[in-house]
């Protein structure tokens, strides 16, 4: 379909669903690690094919739209039905598929356990800039009032701590 | 785990410069150049797509956090405060904060009085909001929207804000340089509020108020009460009833603070206390789906008739205690009937006018729950 028509499409994929698709990739980019390597890959192509990538007015929705229908298509693969899926549908089977998983539910817990411990070894600014942001959902401006910083700063500590997380996480987990 | 297997080949920093873009387009204002250089820096190698998508959970993750001692953002602004320790951060070379470096921690005073000038802003905020309500109904300028019967649609406001109206709902929209106010006079809406840190975003339903700055919130004017959940972001409620709130903080300034995921119901007997809740069943909604969990019948009557010309009227005062559980399509009203008929304690009855409820024959069981 023409680019414009893409563009809309995919921005009102975020819109109504943009936190839910959030969530899918979270637990999928967790849980199917082995196979993250060659979905990152597919995703990437993919993000290469887009002609006027210019026009893109939100280029995360897009990559994340696109994220969703390669890992959704994937399991559907381990599954072996394979088939074109249309991603509305898959949007409403995400749903069901995401909740009923106990294993999930009890990872989520180890996880966010093991995220205030990594949390806490952060200075006290970074820390309670991401909790304020992503807890309390406090905006850039209202936590630099808070803290006394500036906009720019609340930004670099926000970085600060996702570089942090993503590079504590975990840790002490056995090799493979 | 995958965090340890990936750490040997995404190098430092990479994950440093996603972290970056991943907070500027998730907070910041991108404008064309910096979406231009985000795709560039994407472009790059797969690599780099990958750590950005791996920010993703722990973003997710951070909205769950249990803050523990920590349970109030005040408490956790006055704890930042009161330490000095203010580590200077590195920027890497092309990141899309490095044109940014400028001030940081210059405004910082001694941090008791810091603490009290942070409560002392957050009650000026509060007054001020309130005075805006006001105010706001001085200044009009826009006109009225609503949806009928079996209809739902969306409206785009001058200021990016998007609302989704629901069936059987009306409300009015005014804005003014200071501030960008609706009143929901019926019914229930989805609001998508575009950030505009210099005008909140305030939702009057009834005598609650819902203000807000950039996020989603869904509002439902029922009959007697009102029913706030917030999808994304943070919003602060108010009302007359909400004085003998739990949660200590928000007690001088009569507004409770809600976070994602969280609902509300102001009107009722009790004092309204923010609860967890499932985003996806209070805005399911804007997807023709009526999402019931235990719901009382007299609920399922209410969101029916909604959608439906032939109202349901529910016959007999025991069956206020009848619940029910399911997924309908609220763009399917038979479906609902269908399921009413099936179950053997209530008996359905079609008049040209209305659909009658009441309880079937020779049971009558007062008590009769269905989940």
């Amino acid at each position: 379909m023409p680019v414009d028509d893409k563009q809309a499409f995919v921005a009102d994929i975020a819109r109504t669903h943009g936190t839910r698709l959030r969530q899918f990739l979270a637990r999928k980019l967790r849980t199917a690690e082995q196979d993250i390597p060659d979905l990152v890959q597919e995703i990437y192509l993919r993000l290469m094919r887009v002609q006027h990538h210019e026009a893109i007015r939100s280029p995360q929705a897009y990559l994340f739209t696109m994220a969703f229908h390669v890992i959704y298509q994937h399991r559907l693969s381990l599954a072996a039905v394979p088939e074109a899926v249309d991603i509305l549908d898959a949007l409403a089977d995400s749903d069901a598929y995401a909740e009923d998983d106990p294993a999930a539910l009890l990872d989520a817990r180890q996880r966010l356990a093991e995220m205030d411990r990594v949390l806490r070894q952060l200075p006290r600014n970074v820390h309670a800039t991401f909790v304020l942001s992503r807890r309390y959902g406090y905006t850039l401006d209202e936590i630099a009032q808070h803290l006394g910083v500036s906009r720019g700063m609340v930004k670099k500590y926000l970085a600060r701590a996702m570089a942090h997380f993503r590079l504590n996480f975990a840790a002490k987990e056995p090799q493979k | 785990m995958s965090t340890e297997r990936f750490k040997s080949h995404t190098n430092r920093q990479i994950i440093e410069e996603a972290a970056e873009w991943f907070v500027e387009i998730n907070e910041g204002e991108a404008d064309n150049e910096t979406r231009r250089r985000f795709h560039a820096w994407l472009s790059l190698s797969p690599e780099h797509v990958r750590a950005y998508l791996e920010m993703v959970p722990l973003w997710e993750e951070g909205a769950e956090l249990d803050t523990g001692a920590n349970g109030d953002p005040r408490a956790l602004i006055g704890w930042c405060r009161a330490g000095d320790n203010v580590v200077p951060l590195a920027v890497p070379a092309g990141s899309p904060q490095s044109a940014e470096k400028g001030s940081d921690n210059r405004h910082r005073g001694p941090a008791t009085v810091s603490v009290r000038l942070a409560n002392r802003f957050v009650l000026a905020a509060c007054v001020l909001v309130a005075a805006i309500g006001v105010s706001a109904w001085l200044y009009a300028s826009r006109g009225t929207y609503s949806a009928g019967l079996g209809e739902q649609r969306v409206i785009a406001l001058d200021d990016g804000s998007k609302i989704e109206l629901n069936s059987r709902s009306r409300l009015k929209v005014r804005f003014t340089s200071a501030t960008r106010s609706v009143e929901l006079i019926d019914g229930q809406a989805l609001f998508q509020v575009a950030k505009d840190a210099a005008r909140p975003f305030i939702v009057r339903s009834g005598d609650t108020q819902v203000r807000a700055v950039g996020t989603q919130f869904d509002v439902y004017r029922r009959s007697g009460s009102t029913v706030v959940t917030v999808v994304e972001g943070r919003v602060a409620v108010s009302s007359p009833s909400s004085v003998e709130t739990e949660r200590k903080a928000e007690r001088t300034s009569d507004a409770i603070g809600l976070v994602a995921g969280e609902q509300i119901v102001v009107g009722r007997a009790t004092a309204p206390r923010p609860e967890r809740t499932d985003v996806a069943v209070a805005t399911a909604w804007t997807q023709q789906r009526l999402v019931f969990f235990r719901t009382p019948l007299t609920e399922v009557a209410e969101e029916f008739n909604r959608y439906n010309k032939r109202e349901l009227v529910i016959k007999d005062a025991e069956l206020r205690s009848f619940h029910v559980s399911g997924t309908f399509s609220s763009t399917d009203p038979a479906s609902l009937l269908r399921f009413l008929r099936a179950q053997p304690e209530l008996q359905v009855n079609e008049t040209s006018a209305a659909i009658e409820v009441s309880v079937s024959a020779p049971a009558a069981p007062a008590s009769a729950s269905q989940s």
